[in-house]
Order: C-alpha cells, then structure tokens, then sequence
C-alpha cells in the first residue's frame, strides 16, 4: 500500500524537483525583475500571507467564482433538459451555444467591462458565466443522449412513477456526466474569474496578478501564480477525485 | 373453461410498407406457457412488444383480463447498474404497494436463484449467467398473473439455461402464473409450453400450432412424442430457410464469370 504511494507520486516530485533546480539556477545570473529565483518568491509569499491579503483575495475570487459557476450550472442542466426533451428547441438553440463556446473570452471580457464597468462583481462574474456554460452545458446534454432507453422502457413497464424514474434512473445514469461537468467547468470558470479580474476589476487574484505585474513586483507575480496552482490543485485532486470515486461505486472494478 | 388472460386478435403490423406480422391470433389462460417460436426475422420481437403494449398493431386487438399483474424478462438483462442485486429486486417490488410479505418473497427467490450469497453485489460484478437470473426472479418478485419473456435464454450457456428452465418450471408448478414466452429454440419451446405457435420467417405468420399434455416436471427432450415434435419443428424451419436459399451454383459460376471479364 505504502509502496504504491511511492510509486505513484514519486515521479511528479520528482519533475517539480528538477523545475526547481531549472528555475534556482536560472535566476543566479537574472535580475531578480526579470526572474526572481525560489527564495524571493516565498518571501513574497511570505508577505502575501502576513497581510492578510492572501485570504481577503482568495475569498473575494471564490465567492465571484461560485456565483458564476453555480448559475452556469443551473443553466447548464436546465439548457441540456429542453435541448434533449425537444429536438425543435435544439435546432434553434444548438449552434447559440456553439457560438458561445467560439467567442474568444477576451471578447466578452471587453464586452463585460463596457457594459458592467470595472469596481464591479459583475465583470468577473459574467465572464465566468458564459465561459463555463458550454462545457456543463455539453457534459450533460451527452450524458442524457447517452441515457439507456431499454432501462427507462423496463422501469415504465413495471409502472415506476415518473418521481421514481427521475430519481432511480436519471440521477444516478447522470452523476457520472455531471461530476465531469462540475471539474472541467471549475478549472475553466476559476481561470477565467482570475482573467476578468485581471483585465476588469479591482479586487480579486486576478487583481493583485494585475498590481504585481503593474509595480515589477515579479517576485509577489510568481507568489499569486504559485497559490493559484496549488489552490486547483487542491480542488481537482482532493475535492474531485474524492466525488468522482463515489459516485462510481458501482461500476465493475 | 377457464377464462383468457391475454387474448392478441387478427394482429397485423407493417414497417415501411413492408408486413411484418399477418393476422397473429393467440390466446393465453391462467397458468398456462404459450410459446411463440419462430427463426429470426420472423417478427416475435415485435409481437412480444405488442402483447407487452408497447407498440400499436395496425390492425386487429390485445385484450388482457381486467386487473392482472404483468412483468417482463427481456433478451439482454435490463438491470440498474447503480443498484445492488437486491435493490434491483425493490426497484420493481416498490411499485406494487399491495404486495404483501415482500422481503420474505424477494429472499426466497434470492435462495431459489443461488443469488442470495451476491445480494449485495452490484449487477457489473456478476456474471451473465447470474444476471440473467437476476432478470428472471425480478420478474417473479411482484407475483405476477403473467410473465411476457422474450428469449429469456437466449444470452445464456446451455448449463445455466437447463438450470433457468427448471427454476422456472418448479416456480411457474407452484404460483400458476401464465407465461408468454417468446422463443427460436424447439427445444425450449417443447420443454416448457403447453401450446406451441410456429411463426414463419419474412413475414410472421403462424403455420403451426402445437398442444403439449405432458406434464411439465416429466417431460424430458428423450422422449419420443416430444422428440418427434422437435423434429417436426426443425423440420418446418429446414424448409422455410429452403425457399430463401440462395442458388449457389449459380452464383458462383457469376463470379466466376466476373473474374474472367
């Protein structure tokens, strides 16, 4: 068991290892505002976290992150449900959504800020929206295509109640296509709330990426990118992986 | 005489213009096996799917008995993957609120089937023999009037077929349910009905029908009366696939013909 860890994460530290030497070593002979070495950027690390601008920031992009995603969701599910129930919406509606997902972000970032402005939760909040929609929205809608109609066939046979069949058929035949949804949606919507706030906003991570790259604060620029990583690092093998592996409980292993 | 619990009546369905039942007429009493045997492409799928009243005839009339029970066994077990064998059996067995004595029924069928010790097991770490057996005793589990089966043996190996046909013998002795059992194996057909239609191929028809006195728990495919049926059956089939047989001197000589050009 113990052996198995090893072996199975010894590799990836192994690879960060060698980046850090790269990068120690590279920046001997940089100026530090051109590459700050390890030491300078857990410094700024360091500072980031005793000013308490590590929480504040984080909490702010959070909170804009959830509300974008978590109504991409709904509209996500609730766009798949109609384009699957009927085939004349999902004429009209399919290529809409196609379009979407082609828009460059910079596009509704430009947008966003001229219709919301800058101080705003909206910008962000927006971008983030229309960003994730799509790949819920596309998640779901195969998962429902993919739906077994001799199993929904038998349950009407054997008079299952529609509430029934909702529960015990389509939950459960969607949870897989659904947990897939939640983590390729969260990595895009929490890259893009940090680009909205990049580009408009004047609070956020996006923001302090923003100000450390305005003032040459390199160093407090290689901090934020570092606490981004890690933070969807956490969110994609803790938190995800945890879900994914229950929700495939039942299938063979 | 009894009464008719299913009764199917001059039943023609066509796809495409093309005819693919003609005027099927069958009748099912309690406690009756009906078998419908025919080769593939004979239409017995979809004269299961109109008895089951899934699909419309286009003309002619499925009567069933008022307030009988009605259960299915399908080709390819139809199970919730997400569901454990005995959550299976209560998927099915919920819906029926009248059902008195439920777990005791699901636990004996869950012993009779072998499948006891796998009840917590989930369908995808079962084997097909088992899962079949699993879709059989679901069938089971509502204490149904009537069972329509549509080549309930057909994805399983011989042994675990043997075993399914006894198990549902012994169970069909003891609750008088009626089955409609949709078949293409004689052997099947002759082991476990009372009455045997013979559907030809193309379009579906019955051009034979067979009545079976023997008791069921005695017969055996050794005995003469009922070999000689089987033989009569194999004999029918031989000669359906006869009038589509393709001419294959000819079409060699063609080819042959073709090769040279």
């Amino acid at each position: 068991m113990k052996r198995s860890i090893i072996k199975q994460y010894l590799p990836a530290v192994f690879s960060f290892f060698l980046i850090y030497l790269i990068w120690k070593t590279a920046a001997v002979n940089m100026h530090p505002l051109i590459l700050p070495g390890p030491e300078k950027t857990f410094q700024a690390l360091r500072e980031i976290w005793r000013t308490g601008e590590l929480l504040s920031n984080i909490s702010i992009t959070l909170k804009r992150t959830m509300i974008g995603y978590g109504s991409s969701v709904v509209a996500g599910i609730l766009f798949a449900l109609l384009l699957n129930k009927s085939s004349l919406i999902n004429r009209a509606l399919r290529p809409l959504i196609t379009v979407i997902q082609a828009t460059p972000p910079v596009v509704w970032v430009a947008l966003a800020v001229t219709w919301f402005g800058i101080a705003d939760d909206l910008t962000p909040i927006f971008l983030i929206f229309v960003v994730s929609l799509p790949v819920i929205f596309i998640n779901i809608y195969q998962g429902l295509s993919g739906l077994d109609s001799e199993l929904l066939e038998m349950a009407i046979l054997y008079q299952s109640s529609e509430w029934k069949i909702v529960k015990d058929i389509y939950l459960p035949a969607l949870l897989p296509a659904f947990v897939s949804a939640l983590s390729i949606g969260f990595a895009f919507a929490w890259k893009a709330s940090v680009f909205a706030e990049f580009i408009g906003s004047s609070s956020g991570v996006g923001f302090a990426l923003s100000m450390a790259n305005n003032n040459l604060q390199t160093a407090k620029l290689f901090a934020w990118t570092i606490i981004l990583i890690i933070f969807m690092l956490l969110v994609e093998y803790v938190f995800l992986a945890w879900l994914q592996k229950r929700v495939g409980r039942w299938k063979d292993e | 005489m009894s009464e008719d619990l299913l009764k199917l009546q001059n039943i023609k369905k066509s796809f495409n213009n093309y005819l693919v039942l003609d005027d099927i007429s069958i009748n099912l009493k309690k406690a009756e096996i009906v078998s419908l045997l025919g080769p593939s492409g004979s239409g017995k799928t979809t004269l299961f799917r109109i008895a089951a009243g899934l699909v419309k005839p286009d003309t002619g009339q499925v009567i069933l008995a008022n307030k009988i029970r009605k259960s299915f066994v399908f080709q390819e077990p139809r199970l919730l993957p997400w569901k454990t064998v005995s959550e299976n059996l209560r998927f099915v067995q919920d819906n029926y609120s009248c059902l008195d004595r439920a777990e005791e029924l699901r636990n004996s069928l869950l012993k009779a089937s072998g499948l006891y010790d796998f009840k917590e097991s989930f369908p995808a770490e079962l084997s097909g023999g088992m899962k079949q057996r699993l879709e059989l005793i679901r069938a089971l589990a509502i204490k149904p009037d009537l069972i329509f089966m549509d080549e309930p043996f057909k994805s399983v190996d011989t042994r675990t077929r043997i075993n399914l046909m006894k198990l549902l013998s012994v169970i069909q002795a003891e609750t008088k349910i009626s089955i409609l059992m949709i078949t293409h194996n004689p052997e099947e057909a002759v082991l476990l009905a009372d009455r045997i239609y013979v559907l030809s191929d193309k379009t579906g028809k019955i051009i034979k029908k067979f009545q079976i006195n023997q008791p069921r728990s005695k017969r055996n495919i050794r005995n003469n009366d009922l070999y000689d049926t089987i033989n009569e059956i194999n004999q029918i089939f031989k000669s359906l696939i006869g009038e589509m047989d393709v001419d294959l001197t000819k079409l060699s000589g063609h080819m042959q013909k073709q090769r040279s050009e």
